[in-house]
């Protein structure tokens, strides 16, 4: 696992050692804030995405914030991880599918309510038979996604068949839909939501029954107004957006040094894909200081100047890095420097980091 | 940070997935390649445990011949677990820069022999002050850009006047010049031969600028897993830096000597028509810029449609028989890339677990 050179409390966060991944805690605290604000006004709950950054004890200061029902990471590995820190209520991303991953969705479901998704009647069949077994019940939830992008079903399919089907079977309680919404997919208009309200209307056993309405959304702020049918919106990347100007520090970065500089307007970084992930696009320069990310090795990452002017930078000198994807760039890290007005005040573990299961 | 490790004996179809698996029979006729190759030269493997950052692996390949006992790191902290794990002769191949980082450098030296690459004035300077302050030596080798335009000195009068200075200083020990190249597409063997001649000789001609003013060269460590059986033919070449052959990765299959031995195991979680979910996505498979994994067997007939964070959409181009429940696995299109978003590796023969093995220096970044 990671091995950086641990650094006192108090340390500066440009004194680090690097690659670093860090969070600036008041950053953050203030994207908390902005989310909660937004959710008081509306009578929704917040589910946060905690997958995206593994670690239970920055999911802590999310779910203290009034609006938070309960938590979705992707994988049964993960929920493990942060059940064993004390979450009760999550939602899986993942199907589960065979028996091993059965087996551990049902030693699992003793202590705490977990929700799983089911697109297809045999594995509805499966769970229904391994928790009747038990005597046991389990919590599922339909996606509905208008792409192959996405897993789950299409308004085209029978989703009320299935859900009747499902229900028949015993031991798997229908809990609601799920619906992903981003930029890739901006599902909802009219049309959806007539469809879905319909759906509701079919698949309540009763009219007073409450299915819980999920939507995953990358732009609460944008979108909260367009989810009138839905009460849970799970989002993760809230916590990282460094868009407020009063930080210096963006909400959470990858510090890096020079590490070589063999040529005018060549520099070479200690961070490379092992240390930051290119999948998802190159890195960028958190502050303009006439340099931009070139390209990117494994081990390093080569900068360029941007224009003429003379650049001063020496071996040794920090640079910060915005990640292209932060769930990428955290899955990277076993520790996260915590920030405090410009020092470290604290590290954290990503605890559910490589629990892909 | 990983809890699963199955039980020895498992078979394939009962592992749970995504799991990262070793192809045991595979990567040990890789390693003997590399041994056959190296058996009566003066050449020798350098195995590089960037690429399997799990000491285990690497002192079999040690094992079982053709290497120099030694292997080289990307990093400080990759070089601390090897030396925990047993192996003591290493070479750094990146600059160190910082005096905590080089303090450690320098301290790890009174543990193993240790080598770095340099490639500036100040940084040796500092370095040598390090090792001083630790009563440490450590070995110095000027890394060369050949190719690459990455670190590296450009000229043979910046690497003369980097060897004279290494030569004054205490505390380091000058012995060579380091270079490392690579190679696009699928080149034949005469265009690796060819290319990697071109790469070689440029370093070698390093060496002999730096022995013409009088200063030993003991070390040349330079070329790869492309141009193994071509370093060998070069004289001049002491060592060569291998990393990607122990678990090979798809673009590099046209060197059919060696088989891919690591690979991702995954299931298949959904089938739509022509369209078919697997349960691994950019967080166990890794896609730098799009370079996406490759489906073994469906080469020609799955390819990736879309990764998401934890699943990815594979595109059929002809009628398949996968179900919901059906394993595939994936070969990547870079092995150091994938192995460092694992913690440990379940080693297969014969569709049997045998081993698993931690990948402990795992996100050594620094």
């Amino acid at each position: 696992m990671e091995r950086p050179v641990s650094k006192p409390i108090g340390t500066s966060l440009y004194y680090l050692d690097t690659p670093a991944l860090f969070i600036n805690k008041a950053n953050i605290q203030a994207n908390i804030s902005k989310v909660d604000r937004i959710f008081t006004e509306s009578n929704k709950f917040l589910r946060p995405d905690m997958s995206i950054h593994g670690s239970p004890t920055l999911g802590q200061i999310q779910i203290q914030a009034d609006h938070s029902k309960g938590i979705y990471v992707h994988t049964l590995s993960q929920a493990l991880k942060f059940s064993e820190a004390g979450y009760r209520d999550i939602t899986i991303g993942m199907p589960v599918i065979g028996s091993g991953k059965l087996t551990f969705a049902l030693e699992m479901s003793r202590d705490i309510k977990i929700s799983i998704p089911i697109t297809n009647l045999n594995n509805a069949k499966n769970i229904s038979h391994m928790f009747s077994e038990s005597g046991m019940e389990i919590l599922f939830y339909v996606p509905i996604s208008n792409s192959i992008k996405s897993i789950g079903l299409s308004m085209t399919d029978d989703i009320t068949g299935l859900v009747n089907e499902i229900k028949r079977l015993g031991n798997l309680k229908f809990n609601g839909y799920f619906v992903v919404n981003n930029e890739d997919q901006n599902i909802i208009d009219e049309t959806f939501n007539s469809q879905l309200s319909s759906l509701i209307e079919s698949t309540s056993s009763t009219q007073s029954t409450h299915l819980n309405m999920a939507i995953s959304s990358s732009n609460i702020d944008q979108d909260l107004g367009k989810y009138s049918l839905f009460d849970e919106i799970i989002n993760g990347t809230y916590l990282f957006d460094s868009s407020n100007e009063d930080f210096d520090i963006p909400a959470c970065g990858v510090l890096s040094s020079v590490m070589s500089h063999p040529e005018e307007n060549n520099w070479y970084l200690d961070c490379g894909q092992k240390a930051i992930s290119i999948d998802r696009g190159l890195p960028t320069i958190n502050k303009s200081i006439g340099v931009k990310v070139d390209r990117m090795s494994a081990e390093h990452g080569c900068i360029v100047s941007t224009g003429t002017e003379k650049i001063d930078l020496k071996l040794g000198d920090r640079i910060i890095l915005n990640p292209a994807n932060i769930g990428d760039a955290f899955n990277l890290y076993d520790f996260i420097n915590v920030i405090d007005d410009g020092k470290l005040t604290n590290v954290w573990t990503t605890e559910a980091r490589g629990h892909y299961r | 940070m990983h809890d699963y490790r199955p039980i020895y004996g498992t078979d394939k179809q009962d592992l749970e997935t995504p799991c990262l698996v070793i192809d045991l029979d595979a990567m040990e006729n890789n390693f003997d390649v590399i041994s056959k190759e190296y058996s009566n030269t003066v050449c020798k493997m350098r195995q590089h445990a960037k690429n399997i950052k799990c000491p285990e692996i690497l002192q079999k390949q040690i094992a079982q011949g053709g290497t120099n006992g030694g292997i080289c790191t990307a990093k400080v902290s990759e070089a601390e677990l090897m030396v925990e794990g047993g192996i003591t002769d290493i070479l750094i191949t990146s600059q160190i820069v910082g005096k905590d980082k080089l303090d450690r450098l320098t301290a790890l030296a009174k543990r193993g022999n240790i080598k770095v690459c340099v490639d500036n004035r100040d940084n040796l300077i500092e370095l040598s002050t390090s090792a001083v302050r630790n009563e440490s030596v450590v070995g110095i080798l000027i890394e060369v850009d050949t190719s690459m335009n990455r670190a590296g000195i450009r000229n043979s009068e910046e690497a003369v006047a980097l060897a004279k200075i290494a030569q004054t200083l205490p505390g380091v020990k000058f012995l060579g010049v380091m270079s490392h190249q690579t190679i696009d597409g699928e080149p034949d063997r005469e265009t690796r031969f060819l290319e990697g001649k071109k790469y070689i000789d440029m370093c070698l001609a390093i060496k002999t600028a730096i022995e013409n003013e009088g200063i030993p060269v003991t070390v040349v460590s330079s070329g790869e897993t492309f141009t193994y059986d071509v370093a060998t033919r070069i004289q001049g070449v002491t060592e060569v830096e291998g990393g990607t052959y122990a678990l090979m990765s798809d673009p590099t299959s046209y060197m059919n000597e060696f088989t891919i031995a690591g690979k991702v195991l995954v299931t298949v979680i959904d089938v739509k028509g022509k369209y078919i979910t697997i349960d691994a996505g950019y967080r166990e498979l890794g896609g730098p810029l799009g370079i996406t994994p490759v489906v073994e067997g469906f080469k020609e007939i799955l390819e990736f449609e879309c990764m998401s964070d934890t699943y990815s959409v594979l595109r059929s181009h002809s009628e398949v028989s996968l179900d919901i429940g059906s394993l595939l696995y994936l070969h990547s299109s870079q092995s150091d890339i994938l192995v460092n978003r694992w913690d440990s590796f379940v080693g297969l023969r014969k569709d049997r677990v045998e081993l698993v093995l931690d990948i402990t220096a795992r996100g050594c970044h620094n």
